[in-house]
C-alpha cells in the first residue's frame, strides 16, 4: 500500500507544482503524471487534486486557462507562474534538507544519494 | 482565446460554478472513456471512476469556495492597480496641462491659505479653551452701574467679603487687581514691572499649581503678614535666566524686601494678561472698604451650577447690598460673565465677520476653479467618449476624476498651510493689541483638522463635478463631430449660475468693506477732545516706598509734589518740547470714577459717579482741550489754597442743567472744591462711546499715589525724536524712576480704532480679491461662450448681423449674469448685515447710495470683463468660421 499523499503536509502541493514545471497541463494530466512518476507509491484520491489546484491558483502559484486537448476537447490547463516556480524551488530545497535530516536520524540513505 | 475566457475576464464570479463543474466532468469523462476503450462496460466504468474520484459534490463545493476567494483577491488587487494607474495618469494629465494645473493649484492654495490664516486667529482668540481645569465653571463677577450705564466695573473689598459669605452657587471666590511695581536691582537700573495683587486662594480657584515653589500662605495674605512674591514664568526666565535657586531668595519690590516663594506657569495670564510678578493682596474684612471699587472677583461655580443661577444669585446679593448700604451701593448690580468670554465678545464678532468674508473668498475661488474644470471637462468630452467606447465604466471615469481632484487639492492645501503659517504671523502683527493679548495663533490640531475638512470638501466637490458633467455625455454625438452637445449646454447653464453666485458674494464683500471704510473714516473724523499731532507720551513709575504716602498728611506730600514739578521743569527744558504735563491717565485711558456730592443738595446716590482726571495745570494747553467757561486749573492752585476743579461739558450739563456749574462746589475725598471752569468733552471711553461726565483736579492740590503716572509733551519736532531727551530729563530728577511705554498720541489714537482698522484692512483686501476673481469668472464664461459659438456667430454675420449686433449679443449674456448676481448679493448682504453691526460707526447698512455705488462699480467692472470676449466675437471672420466646419 502506498503512502496517502494527504497525510504529508504540503506534499501534494509540491507534487503538483513539480508536475507543471515542464509545461501547462490539465488536471487529469497532472494526476497521471504524479501517478506515473511516483510509480504508484503515492496514490491520491483523484478528486483531492482539484482543491489543491484551485488553492494554488488562488495563491497565484498557478494560472488557469481554458484550452483544447489533443482530442480537441475543452479542458482547463494550469501553468506555473513565476511566483509558483520560485515557490517550487524553495520548497524543494527545504524538503530535501528535511528528508536528509530525517534519513540521517533513521540511519537510512536518502533516495537520491544512490543516483 | 475562447469566449469563456472573455466571460471569465468580464464577470469572473458568474463563471466559477460552470467552470468547476466542467473541469471535474472533463476528468471523470476522460477516465470513463479510457476504461471503456479498454473494454469495460460503461456503467461499470463510471462507477469505478467515481469511486476513485471521491465525493464530487464536496469537491465542487471546496473548489467553488477557493475560486471565489481568488476572485475577491483579484478584485482587490485590481482596484489597487487601478488606483496606482489612475495616480500616474492623473500626474501625467496634470503635467500635460501644466498651465491649467498651476492656475487651479495657485488659486486654491491662496484661498485655502487665507481661510486657514483667518481660522487660525479665530481659533486662538475665540475658540481655544482656557488653560484651566474645568474652565467652564470659572466666571468673573463684575458690577455694573445703572446710573452711568457702565458695565464690567470692579467690586469693592467689602462687597467681595459679602459675596464670600452669602453666595451658595460659587465654591470659592478670589480677588485680584493689576498694577505696576518697581523692581530694584543692585547690578542694573530699576525696572517697571506689571504686577498682580491677588488673594491667596486665587490659584486654587483657577486650579493652577505653581511651576516651582509654592503659592501664597494665608499668613502672607494678611495686611501685616510677611512679604512674599511669585514670579511669572516669563519674568523668571527673562530676569533670572530660569534659575530654580531664585526661589527662597529675597528681591526688592517697591523698595521693600520680598521673599520669592515660587514661579507661576504661563497659564495664569489667561486671567490677568501679561504680568511679571504676583503679590498677595493683603486684604481682610477688618480693613475692607465699600466706596472704592478696585478689585476684580473671579469665582469657581459649584459642580453642575449653571451660569444663569450664579447670575441670579449675585444679582440678588447686590440688590440686598443696595438696600443695606444705600450710600455706596446705589444703582450697583452684578454681571456674572464666563471667564472664557471676558474681553473676547467683541474680538469674536470681528473675527467671525472676517471668517465669513474669507469663506466667501474661498467660495469665489472655488467657483472659478469649478468653472475652469467645467470648461476643460467640455474640452475633454471626446477623450471621455473614447474611454467609454473602449469599455471604461462610469466607476473608472469617476475614479480618474477623483484622483485628479485629490492630487490638485492636496497640493493646494499643502501650499495653503505654508501660506497660512506666513499669513497667520502677518495677521497677528496687523491685529490690534487687544486682540493679540487674547492668544497667539498656531498651526495646531484644530487648525489642521479644519484644513483637512476644507480640503476634503473641495476635493469631493471637484471630483464629483466632472463626473456629473460626464454623465450627460452623448457618446454618438461626441464621437461623430464633437460640436455642442447636451453636456456642454447644461454645463454652460451651471457655469452661468456659478458666476452669478460669485458676483453676489463679491458684492457682499464689497458692501462690507465699504461700510468699514466709512466707519474708519468716521472714527478718524471723531473729535477725541485733544490734538493728537506732535504729541508724545511716556509712562513713569513712582516707587511707593521712596515717596512716602502718609495718609494722615494728605495732600501735603512734598516729595511726590517735588518730583512732579521737577519732572515738568526738566522735560520742558528738553529741546523740541513746547509744553509738558503730568497726568494720571492719558486722554484715551478711561481711568477711574468717584462718587461726589453737590454742595447745597441732598446726596443723590442715583446720580452715578464722575470720571476723575488728575492732571497738572498745563494739561489743558498741552493737549489742546478747549475751555468753554470760566478758567482752567492754575499753577497757583496748590496745597493750602482753596480746592478747585474743572468739569467737562457733559458733567456741567448733566448735573447743572441751569448753567450754574461755575461757582458751585462739589465734594469728594472729604472736601468741597469749587468749580472754576468747564472744558470740552474728551472721549476717554473710546472714540465711539459717549464721553462720560468728568472732573479735572490738579495734582498740585491732590498728589497721586505711587504707581504708574503719565507724562505728556507737545513737541515742535517729530514726537519720538525727543524720547531719549525725555528719559534723560526724568532721570536728572530721580535716576531710579523707570520710564517706559514711550509712544505718540497719534499711535494711541490709531490703537483706539485698532479693531475697526484691522477688520477694514483685511476686508478691503478680501473684497479686492473677490471682485478680481468674480470679474475673471465673468470673462471666462463669456470667452468660452464665444469660442463655442464661433460658428453660430459666423452664420449670423453671414446672414447680415453687424459687428455691433454681435457685441451686443455677448454683452447681453454678461449683463444678465451681472445683474442677477448683484441683486442677489445686495439682498443677501441686507439679510446678513446685522452680523457686522457692532463693528460699524456712523454708517447705515441700508444706505441706498452705498448699494447703488457698489452695484455700479461692480457692474462697470463686470462689463469691462465682458468687453474682451465681445470684441473677440465681433472680430470673427464669417468666411473662415464657416469654412472651418
Amino acid at each position: 500500500m502506498g503512502i496517502d499523499a494527504n497525510t504529508l503536509y504540503g506534499t501534494l502541493n509540491l507534487l503538483v507544482l513539480r508536475a507543471l514545471r515542464e509545461g501547462p497541463l490539465h488536471g487529469l494530466a497532472v494526476s497521471r503524471l504524479i501517478e506515473a512518476a511516483t510509480r504508484g507509491a503515492l496514490r491520491i484520491e483523484e478528486g483531492a487534486l482539484y482543491p489543491a489546484l484551485h488553492r494554488l491558483e488562488r495563491d497565484r502559484f498557478l494560472e488557469g486557462e481554458w484550452g483544447r486537448t489533443e482530442e480537441n476537447r475543452r479542458a482547463k490547463f494550469y501553468r506555473l507562474t513565476r511566483k509558483g516556480r520560485r515557490h517550487l524551488e524553495r520548497e524543494t530545497a527545504r524538503w530535501t534538507s528535511h528528508v536528509t535530516a530525517v534519513a540521517g536520524l533513521l540511519d537510512v540513505e536518502a533516495p537520491w544519494s544512490e543516483a | 482565446m475562447d469566449w469563456r475566457d472573455v466571460r471569465r475576464a468580464l464577470s469572473p464570479r458568474e463563471a466559477i460554478e460552470e467552470d468547476v463543474e466542467e473541469e471535474l466532468r472533463f476528468h471523470i469523462e476522460e477516465r470513463v472513456r479510457e476504461l471503456v476503450a479498454s473494454g469495460t462496460d460503461e456503467a461499470e466504468a463510471r462507477e469505478e471512476v467515481l469511486e476513485k474520484f471521491g465525493d464530487v459534490r464536496t469537491l465542487e463545493e471546496m473548489c467553488r469556495r477557493l475560486n471565489s476567494q481568488r476572485v475577491d483577491d483579484e478584485e482587490r488587487r485590481g482596484t489597487m492597480e487601478a488606483l496606482v494607474r489612475d495616480f500616474r495618469l492623473a500626474l501625467r494629465t496634470m503635467a500635460r496641462s501644466s498651465g491649467f494645473t498651476a492656475t487651479v493649484v495657485v488659486t486654491l492654495a491662496l484661498a485655502i491659505g487665507a481661510t486657514t490664516a483667518i481660522f487660525g486667529v479665530l481659533e486662538a482668540v475665540a475658540l481655544r479653551a482656557l488653560p484651566f481645569a474645568g474652565a467652564d465653571r470659572l466666571a468673573i463677577v463684575w458690577q455694573n452701574d445703572r446710573a452711568t450705564g457702565t458695565v464690567r466695573e470692579a467690586a469693592s473689598t467689602s462687597d467681595y467679603y459679602d459675596y464670600l459669605e452669602r453666595s451658595r452657587t460659587f465654591d470659592d471666590l478670589a480677588i485680584f487687581s493689576t498694577s505696576t511695581a518697581v523692581l530694584s536691582r543692585d547690578d542694573a537700573p530699576a525696572l517697571q514691572l506689571n504686577s498682580v495683587r491677588a488673594s491667596q486662594n486665587v490659584f486654587s480657584v483657577l486650579g493652577v499649581e505653581p511651576r516651582l515653589g509654592r503659592g501664597f500662605t494665608q499668613e502672607e495674605d494678611l495686611p501685616d503678614g510677611p512679604l512674599a512674591v511669585l514670579l511669572a514664568e516669563a519674568a523668571w526666565i527673562d530676569l533670572y535666566g530660569g534659575d530654580p535657586a531664585v526661589v527662597g531668595r529675597t528681591i526688592t519690590v517697591d523698595d521693600e524686601a520680598h521673599e520669592v516663594v515660587g514661579v507661576l506657569p504661563e497659564e495664569v495670564e489667561a486671567l490677568t494678561g501679561e504680568a511679571d510678578i504676583w503679590l498677595p493682596i493683603r486684604q481682610s474684612p477688618a480693613i475692607a472698604t465699600r466706596p472704592q471699587h478696585w478689585v476684580r472677583v473671579v469665582g469657581r461655580l459649584g459642580p453642575d451650577v449653571a451660569m444663569e443661577a450664579a447670575q441670579a444669585e449675585m444679582a440678588g446679593i447686590m440688590a440686598d447690598l443696595e438696600v443695606e448700604f444705600a450710600d455706596d451701593n446705589a444703582n450697583r448690580g452684578a454681571f456674572v460673565e464666563p471667564l472664557a468670554d471676558v474681553g473676547r465678545s467683541e474680538a469674536r464678532t470681528t473675527l467671525w465677520v472676517l471668517f465669513a468674508a474669507v469663506l466667501a473668498v474661498l467660495a469665489i475661488a472655488c467657483v472659478n476653479v469649478a468653472n475652469l474644470l467645467l470648461a476643460r471637462g467640455a474640452g475633454r468630452m471626446k477623450e471621455l467618449a473614447v474611454l467609454t467606447a473602449v469599455g471604461a465604466g462610469a466607476a473608472d471615469v469617476r475614479r480618474r476624476f477623483f484622483m485628479e481632484a485629490l492630487l490638485t487639492t492636496s497640493l493646494a492645501s499643502v501650499l495653503g498651510v505654508g501660506l497660512a503659517a506666513v499669513g497667520n504671523r502677518l495677521l497677528f502683527e496687523l491685529a490690534p493689541a487687544e486682540l493679540q493679548a487674547l492668544g497667539q495663533p498656531e498651526l495646531n490640531l484644530p487648525v489642521l483638522a479644519f484644513v483637512l475638512a476644507v480640503t476634503a470638501l473641495i476635493c469631493v466637490g471637484f471630483g464629483l463635478l466632472p463626473s456629473l458633467q460626464a454623465r450627460k455625455l452623448d457618446l454618438q454625438a461626441e464621437l461623430k463631430d464633437g460640436r455642442t452637445t447636451g453636456g456642454r449646454a447644461a454645463a454652460l447653464g451651471l457655469r452661468r449660475v456659478l458666476v452669478a453666485a460669485q458676483l453676489a458674494l463679491a458684492v457682499s464683500l464689497l458692501l462690507g468693506a465699504t461700510l468699514l471704510i466709512g466707519t474708519v473714516r468716521n472714527l478718524q473724523g471723531v473729535d477725541p477732545g485733544f490734538q493728537a499731532e506732535q504729541m508724545v507720551r511716556a509712562d513713569f513709575a513712582l516707587p511707593a516706598g521712596r515717596y512716602p504716602e502718609d495718609m494722615s498728611r494728605y495732600p501735603d506730600w512734598p516729595e511726590i509734589n517735588g518730583l512732579i514739578v521737577g519732572v515738568e521743569e526738566a522735560v520742558e527744558a528738553v529741546p523740541g518740547v513746547r509744553s509738558v504735563s503730568v497726568v494720571l491717565n492719558h486722554p484715551l485711558d478711561r481711568g477711574f470714577t468717584n462718587s461726589f456730592q453737590v454742595e447745597g443738595r441732598a446726596y443723590d446716590p442715583t446720580q452715578g459717579e464722575m470720571t476723575t482726571r488728575m492732571v497738572t495745570p498745563s494739561y489743558f494747553s498741552t493737549v489742546g482741550l478747549a475751555l468753554l467757561e470760566g478758567r482752567t486749573l492754575s499753577d497757583t492752585d496748590r496745597v493750602g489754597e482753596p480746592g478747585v476743579i474743572v468739569l467737562n461739558r457733559e458733567a456741567a450739563t448733566r448735573y447743572f442743567p441751569e448753567g450754574d456749574a461755575v461757582g458751585s462746589r462739589i465734594g469728594f475725598w472729604g472736601q468741597f472744591r469749587e468749580v472754576v471752569g468747564v472744558v470740552a468733552n474728551e472721549r476717554v471711553h473710546g472714540l465711539t462711546a459717549d464721553p462720560p461726565p468728568a472732573m479735572y483736579i490738579s495734582m498740585y492740590q491732590a498728589p497721586p499715589r505711587g504707581g504708574r503716572i503719565t507724562l505728556m509733551a507737545r513737541t515742535e519736532v517729530p514726537p519720538l525724536s525727543v524720547a531719549d531727551g525725555l528719559r534723560a530729563a526724568v532721570h536728572t530728577v530721580d535716576s531710579e524712576v523707570p520710564v517706559f511705554n514711550i509712544t505718540t498720541m497719534e499711535e494711541t489714537l490709531a490703537e483706539a480704532m485698532g479693531r475697526e482698522r484691522f477688520a477694514t484692512t483685511v476686508l478691503v483686501v478680501f473684497a479686492g480679491v473677490a471682485v478680481f476673481l468674480a470679474i475673471l469668472g465673468v470673462h471666462g464664461v463669456l470667452a468660452y461662450l464665444v469660442a463655442q459659438r464661433g460658428h453660430e456667430v459666423g452664420v449670423r454675420m453671414a446672414l447680415g448681423a453687424t459687428r455691433s449686433d454681435v457685441v451686443r449679443l455677448v454683452l447681453r449674456q454678461g449683463a444678465t449674469m451681472t445683474v442677477v448676481g448683484i441683486v442677489a448679493g445686495c439682498l443677501v448682504f441686507m439679510a446678513a448685515a446685522g452680523l457686522l453691526q457692532t463693528l460699524l460707526y456712523g454708517v447705515s447698512v441700508t444706505s441706498p447710495v452705498m448699494y447703488l455705488g457698489v452695484a455700479l462699480t461692480l457692474g462697470v467692472a463686470a462689463m469691462a470683463g465682458s468687453a474682451l470676449p465681445a470684441m473677440r466675437a465681433a472680430s470673427i471672420d464669417p468666411v473662415k468660421s464657416l469654412r472651418s466646419e
